[in-house]
């Protein structure tokens, strides 16, 4: 079962026309980080995996169920395809409390104890009761989080989902989100403006080249061919290495276990496995 | 204070009333629907709604007299089918009045509906709600500033109508004599104490009701 996506798309910005194509098939269940730079068009193709945007011209199946196809004039409604999402300005509704934010996301049948666990986790329950607008950003960001994950979505979304949480705030989240998305398995496309922590949990990297997403270097399979390293230096609490790689000309940050990212010194070279000076 | 005073002062406040509520229900799709259209339609519509800002109120008023006699298609339409007479009535003046206060009901919130960021609106799809239960539950609701606005617009507006009231509605005590129309009566026959009366009777309630909106809205806007 996959997620095929094969789109074009293009709009008009400031800065003139503006361009995305992606042709990619990934995995149900698959934890997929994006980044690209800003204005590379990583919040459009979100809106128009979401059906938000409809892409000029494309094909997106999940699984066996066709959410776009522009040839057949199709366009399956974004409350069909039971996306959850992390919007960058986390969009939350100001006329609504934080517990009624979370509620009307859940719709009519939700499961309380699960309600329950994400207050938990996500640090919400002193504050259920408040407005979202006396919240800080941190605590906005993790309404928005609670929100696009209490109806177990099939696939999440997730714009820049950290960026206004602290290190210790962000460690505790992603933890939850990883153990959600082992437990559930919704296919989870993060955006991110730069590399950060989430990547130790994903199993797809895709970036924008240009107009274009594509994929890149599987997580921490030693057979990739690296061609040179950096920079490598110890993100703390996660025990995960941001590690500085080129490849092809292009330069990525590609997460390591602290054991294996031990061995690495700058200007080594992975080749097949083996880590050569 | 003459002797139908109070009675024209309730009529001026129950037309205002009416109109105001069966504008309200007939605003919100309109503007609902401007807030989402692009087509020709729209552009067309835009139009019609703001004429009676720019059109003096005795072009509709005339055009209102031909329709609502008993030879035009609409006092045809209504005597046939309700047994109503329009010309010279308090129906007619409610038919009048949500034509000619229509632009002061949409405009502020169509604005209001503008405004709204798409991102809630998205939100909102995304969590599977339909364009009713977001314009309900999340457009409408926070619009609220805007609403009011509208409220208090086409109350006060209607309020203090005079020249669609003179061409079809005439002046009727207890029927169709407003107090727009009774000051006119009054200063017509030198009476300025009694158009004073009318004058700060109408200058109290605008000036309250206003008062009460900016007041809401500042409360709503600095939180």
């Amino acid at each position: 079962m996959n997620f095929s996506i094969s789109i074009f798309h293009q709009f008009s910005t400031l800065q003139g026309i503006q361009k995305i194509e992606a042709n990619l098939n990934l995995n149900l269940g698959d934890f997929v980080s994006i980044s690209g730079v800003s204005g590379s068009g990583k919040t459009t193709f979100l809106k128009i995996l979401s059906g938000l945007i409809q892409p000029m011209n494309g094909n997106i199946r999940f699984g066996d169920q066709p959410w776009l196809d522009t040839q057949k004039r199709f366009l399956l409604s974004p409350k069909y395809r039971k996306i959850g999402m992390v919007f960058q300005d986390y969009a939350l509704f100001p006329n609504m409390n934080v517990l009624d934010n979370i509620k009307f996301a859940a719709g009519q049948s939700f499961n309380e104890n699960f309600l329950r666990d994400i207050i938990d986790a996500l640090g919400l329950e002193n504050f259920l009761t408040r407005f979202t607008y006396q919240l800080s950003g941190g605590q906005q960001q993790r309404v928005a989080i609670a929100r696009a994950i209490i109806s177990k979505p099939q696939v999440l979304l997730m714009d820049e989902p950290f960026s206004a949480l602290d290190e210790t705030l962000k460690k505790s989240v992603l933890s939850f989100i990883y153990d959600l998305h082992q437990k559930y398995f919704f296919t989870t496309l993060v955006v991110n403006h730069q590399i950060s922590e989430i990547n130790a949990f994903s199993n797809q990297f895709l970036k924008f080249e240009g107009e274009k997403l594509v994929a890149y270097l599987p997580k921490m399979e030693y057979g990739f061919m690296v061609e040179g390293i950096i920079l490598a230096k110890k993100m703390v609490d996660l025990e995960i290495y941001q590690v500085s790689v080129s490849y092809q000309g292009h330069t990525f940050e590609i997460p390591f276990p602290a054991k294996e990212a031990g061995k690495l010194q700058v200007g080594d070279t992975l080749k097949f496995g083996s880590i050569s000076r | 204070m003459e002797e139908n005073f109070l009675e024209t002062i309730f009529l001026t406040l129950k037309l205002a009333s009416v109109t105001t509520l069966i504008l309200f229900f007939l605003s919100v799709p309109i503007a609902f629907y401007l807030s989402r259209s692009h087509g020709f339609f729209k552009f067309f519509l835009e139009i019609f709604i703001t004429l009676p800002l720019v059109l003096p109120p005795t072009v509709i008023g005339f055009y209102l007299l031909i329709l609502f006699s008993p030879e035009g298609s609409i006092g045809i339409f209504f005597k046939e089918l309700f047994d109503m007479k329009l010309i010279f009535s308090f129906p007619g003046l409610v038919f009048g009045s949500i034509i000619y206060s229509l632009p002061f009901m949409v405009q502020p919130i169509y604005a209001g509906l503008e405004k709204i960021p798409a991102q809630l609106i998205e939100a909102s799809f995304l969590m599977g709600k339909s364009k009713w239960q977001t314009l309900f539950k999340i457009q409408l609701p926070n619009c609220m500033p805007a609403i009011y606005t509208a409220l208090a617009l086409t109350f006060t507006h209607t309020m203090g109508e005079f020249g669609i009231v003179l061409m079809i509605g005439g002046n009727i005590p207890g029927e169709t004599r407003l107090a727009s129309m009774a000051i006119y009566d009054s200063v017509e026959s030198l009476n300025y104490q009694q158009a004073n009366q009318y004058s700060l009777i109408l200058i109290s309630i605008t000036f309250g009701l206003l008062g009460l909106v900016h007041f809401w809205r500042k409360k709503i806007l600095n939180r």
